[in-house]
């Protein structure tokens, strides 16, 4: 595809896009947003840049493997639900520390270890469905 | 004891990166794992040998009565010095001996899994979480056997291993629930005590049954003993520990742990007699003429889980103690034997009997071992195998009934075996024959120092078995509370038990010189495709291949279209089905009730859905759909949905992203000429679109107020601290859910990674 406002644009989109979706994903636990938009916002920067540049200037550039991102997603949700076991409480149940309050992400909690994970593991899936049928 | 079991998970886990680090050390690194767990276990030794008792509890589903219940008793003790002590010696030894494959980082997570989650088996007081890591062993067997797995040989005998264990081990489940809600309680040690509660519930008959086939599949009785000898593809120290000392052990584990619940029962014993008597004398019978010798082993294995299950049958005090006591020795001489077999093959390139022999000058410390452990096999004094079979045959001719017919099958099944271990240590070391084209040496220290460890204790417990009879003891009143005092001794005075033993290893020994000075009838004996059992096997397994290939054929004809069609069609005769009884509700319209901005949009969507039908080209269908998708995002903005809307709309996105990107792949945009191909999909549409309206229609006839919607308003800040409700249920409160999907949707896109770069030609391209 040429597009020479799309390809330029891109460029200087992508990081925007980036901090967005961590932004969404971050305010995800009070307003609107959260993990799997986050991810979806995240993928859709990349998409368009594959779009312009293909698959192989994007891994070069962005050094993204999609499949590592899904199996991050998958370790950071089940981290977030061994954390509490730690605790002597069963599996997934929400851990939050009250004290605390971090500018931007909240109070800490492992809820937003888990959104993380359904962060990552979206961005992955879009991602490798994307790199696999761009490249064949 | 759960800390022990988390950490060979958790190393299995951190294996890849352990490799890094130790790369051939690995072996030497992971045996500290067992080791350190055997000598935790010794100094419990003297608490439980006493007749104490360890218990742990962990929550973990408390809502379903699933815990992390531990207990160590004398049976667990007993199994979790096997394991952790064969265990230690398995992995020194293989540290040394995969260093002839490749990929063997992979190997050892596999064992590390399969060594933690037989810790919990045997450890576990639970039904539910003894299941699960019953099943972790057989899904980690089934990796470790199809190890070599670009041989055909050894998929498909895992996929055997797997698909008759794994099958057994549903029987199981529906046995070990059904004594659950007989005996109202998922804990093991109280179910015991319930024995006549669940009698009365009517389910202890079928739940015994259930059990016994689980047991049966894993512990490779008959029929469904094949996968066992089929499993000997799996690299030898894998054989020598899941295949011979622990994982096969692990049905007669659980039918000696549920035998004061069903001994004496209904058919309990005559179904364990007779299925452990016959398994017993066919592994006997086939061991003699193989000539491979992990053949040869691994169907002597199949004879002595037979007689484990025999002597769990006979049930009376005396058998149960013989039981416990071979197990220990039946583990101590064929774990060493496979490793020592595994020697032989690394050393000399053949595991084949007619080419090996004159071995003993060449190899004298294998040698020792082999023989040290053939004579505890055939049950020679002053080895630990000669109490064991003095145990047997007082246990067999003590019996009130069938005595004489059940001690003449273990004398038959003695004698075979005798004859084995002859073949296993005169033959291979002494034998004339020796058409070996290299001149073998003595194998590493690293390699010989484990089996000939256990040789060592195999003659140190049959001098003084006074040290280990406490804990057997302990082992046999577990199984039978109420057994008499386990006293083993090497010299019983000249009776019946001594003369049929000496008996045994005269006529074994005679065998065994027939055998040996007839190589070519043995040969020449081929046991026929109709009576073996795992021909039954083949030909079903060969039928499902078949009939799935037909009916994927018919099913999955390549054209979307049809997909399609017959998606929409099945689901929306299902759910006229289910509404048939509904009526068309009459709703009133207020026209009032819509702003402008409503009916444009509905106007907006009505039209693209029109344009999208009649649209002359794929793109431009494409378009206007994506038009009606942001027509509902708007719609859900405007009804207070900013979660769904912005969802929505990304979707929309990626929707057209994805699809420029297949969109020159698709075939040709058809245009439908012939006019019935017309009318079935303008049917179908209006059907569909029909049910759909009529669907809204009637779920808006019911208010819309549920107690979830409230307790979630309400607790989503209180409890979860997230005022954004939607988010908190996806994280939260319905987090194990969204884990699901998770995991479904990391599979769906493995398998298009798989399904379009995995293509008969073979490249690979790391995504």
């Amino acid at each position: 595809m040429n597009s020479t406002i799309l390809s330029m644009g891109i460029k200087l989109l992508v990081p925007l896009f980036v901090i967005f979706s961590l932004f969404l994903l971050f305010r995800g636990h009070n307003a609107p947003g959260g993990g799997f938009v986050g991810g979806l916002v995240f993928s859709i920067a990349f998409s368009l840049y594959t779009l312009n540049y293909g698959v192989k200037r994007t891994k070069e550039k962005y050094k993204i493997r999609p499949l590592k991102l899904i199996a991050w997603g998958l370790l950071m949700a089940v981290l977030s639900g061994l954390i509490p076991l730690f605790a002597g409480e069963s599996f997934l149940t929400g851990l939050w520390h009250d004290e605390i309050t971090i500018p931007v992400l909240g109070k800490p909690g492992t809820p937003i270890l888990f959104d993380i994970g359904v962060y990552l593991l979206v961005a992955g899936t879009i991602l490798s469905l994307i790199f696999t049928l761009w490249e064949e | 004891m759960l800390t022990t079991i988390l950490i060979g998970f958790l190393l299995a886990v951190l294996l890849p990166w352990l490799y890094k680090f130790f790369k051939a050390n690995t072996g030497r690194f992971l045996a500290v794992f067992p080791a350190a767990a055997f000598v935790w276990f010794a100094t419990k030794h003297n608490q439980i040998a006493a007749g104490g008792i360890v218990k742990e509890a962990y929550n973990w589903m408390p809502g379903l009565g699933v815990s992390l219940d531990f207990k160590l008793d004398g049976l667990s003790l007993l199994f979790a010095f096997l394991i952790s002590g064969i265990g230690a010696i398995v992995l020194l030894y293989a540290g040394t001996y995969m260093k002839a494959y490749e990929k063997t980082d992979r190997f050892f997570v596999a064992l590390m899994i399969f060594m933690a989650s037989m810790l919990g088996l045997v450890l576990s007081d639970n039904i539910i979480s003894l299941f699960v890591f019953w099943e972790l062993t057989s899904f980690s067997s089934y990796f470790l056997i199809g190890f070599s797995h670009e041989k055909e040989e050894s998929r498909g005998a895992a996929l055997k291993a797997l698909l008759i264990t794994a099958g057994g081990g549903l029987a199981l489940l529906a046995g070990l629930i059904l004594l659950g809600i007989g005996g109202e309680t998922n804990t093991i040690s109280e179910l015991l005590m319930r024995g006549d509660q669940i009698a009365d519930s009517g389910f202890l008959h079928v739940a015994m049954m259930l059990i016994i086939v689980g047991c049966f599949t894993k512990s490779a009785q008959f029929p469904f003993h094949f996968w066992l000898p089929a499993a000997m593809a799996a690299p030898t120290p894998v054989s020598a520990y899941l295949h011979s000392a622990t994982m096969v052990k692990a049905g007669i584990y659980l039918l000696a742990r549920m035998s004061p619940l069903f001994n004496g029962t209904g058919n309990w014993n005559t179904t364990l007699l007779v299925v452990g008597g016959i398994t017993m004398l066919m592994g006997a019978s086939t061991a003699v003429i193989q000539s491979d010798l992990k053949k040869i082993l691994a169907y002597t294995t199949v004879s002595a889980l037979g007689l484990l299950t025999m002597l769990l049958g006979i049930g009376t005090e005396i058998a149960i103690q013989a039981a416990v006591v071979f197990i220990l020795a039946h583990a101590l001489y064929k774990g060493a034997l496979f490793l020592l077999a595994g020697i032989i093959d690394h050393q000399t390139g053949t595991r084949n009997i007619r080419k090996l022999g004159k071995l003993f000058k060449k190899m004298p410390y294998t040698g020792t071992a082999v023989i040290i452990a053939s004579l505890s096999m055939a049950g020679i004094p002053p080895l630990f195998g000669f109490i064991s079979k003095e145990l047997i045959y007082a246990s067999t001719i003590d019996m009130v009934i069938n005595s004489p017919l059940t001690t003449s099958a273990f004398f038959i099944a003695g004698v075979l075996i005798t004859a084995a271990a002859g073949i296993l240590s005169y033959k291979v070391f002494f034998g004339k024959r020796n058409k070996l084209e290299s001149q073998p040496t003595e194998a590493p220290f690293s390699l010989v120092a484990g089996p000939l460890l256990m040789a060592v204790i195999a003659v140190t417990l049959g001098i003084s078995s006074r040290f280990i009879s406490p804990l057997l003891n302990q082992a046999s009143l577990a199984v039978m509370p109420e057994n008499i005092e386990l006293q083993l001794s090497l010299w019983h005075g000249i009776n019946t038990e001594l003369i049929m033993s000496m008996a045994t290893i005269f006529i074994g020994y005679l065998t065994f010189l027939f055998i040996y000075l007839n190589p070519k009838f043995i040969a020449s004996i081929k046991v026929s495709d109709k009576i073996k059992t795992s021909s039954v096997y083949d030909r079903t397994i060969s039928t499902v291949v078949e009939i799935s290939k037909r009916v994927t054929i018919i099913i999955q004809n390549g054209n979307l279209r049809i997909y399609v069609f017959v998606l929409i069609a099945v689901f929306s005769l299902l759910s006229l089905w289910v509404l048939k009884d509904f009526s068309v509700p009459s709703i009133s319209i207020l026209w009032s009730d819509f702003r402008i901005y409503d009916i444009v949009i509905g106007l907006i969507m009505i039209a693209a859905c029109f344009y999208a039908v009649m649209a002359k080209s794929r793109l431009l269908a494409i378009a206007l759909l994506g038009v009606v998708g942001y027509g509902v995002a708007f719609i859900f903005i405007m009804f207070g949905a900013p979660d769904l809307a912005i969802t929505q709309i990304l979707i929309e996105t990626i929707t057209v992203v994805i699809f420029v990107l297949v969109l020159w792949k698709l075939p040709k945009f058809l245009i439908f000429t012939e006019s019935f191909i017309k009318f079935r999909y303008f049917m179908i549409s209006i059907v569909f679109g029909g049910l759909m309206t009529w669907i809204v229609m009637i779920v808006t006839q019911y208010p819309l107020e549920s107690h979830l919607k409230a307790y979630f308003a309400e607790n989503s800040y209180l409890l979860a601290k997230g005022k954004n409700v939607v988010n908190v249920i996806l994280v939260d409160f319905r987090s194990l859910d969204t884990l699901g999907e998770m995991v479904v949707l990391g599979i769906a896109a493995i398998g298009i990674y798989a399904l379009v770069k995995f293509n008969k030609t073979g490249k690979k391209e790391e995504l």
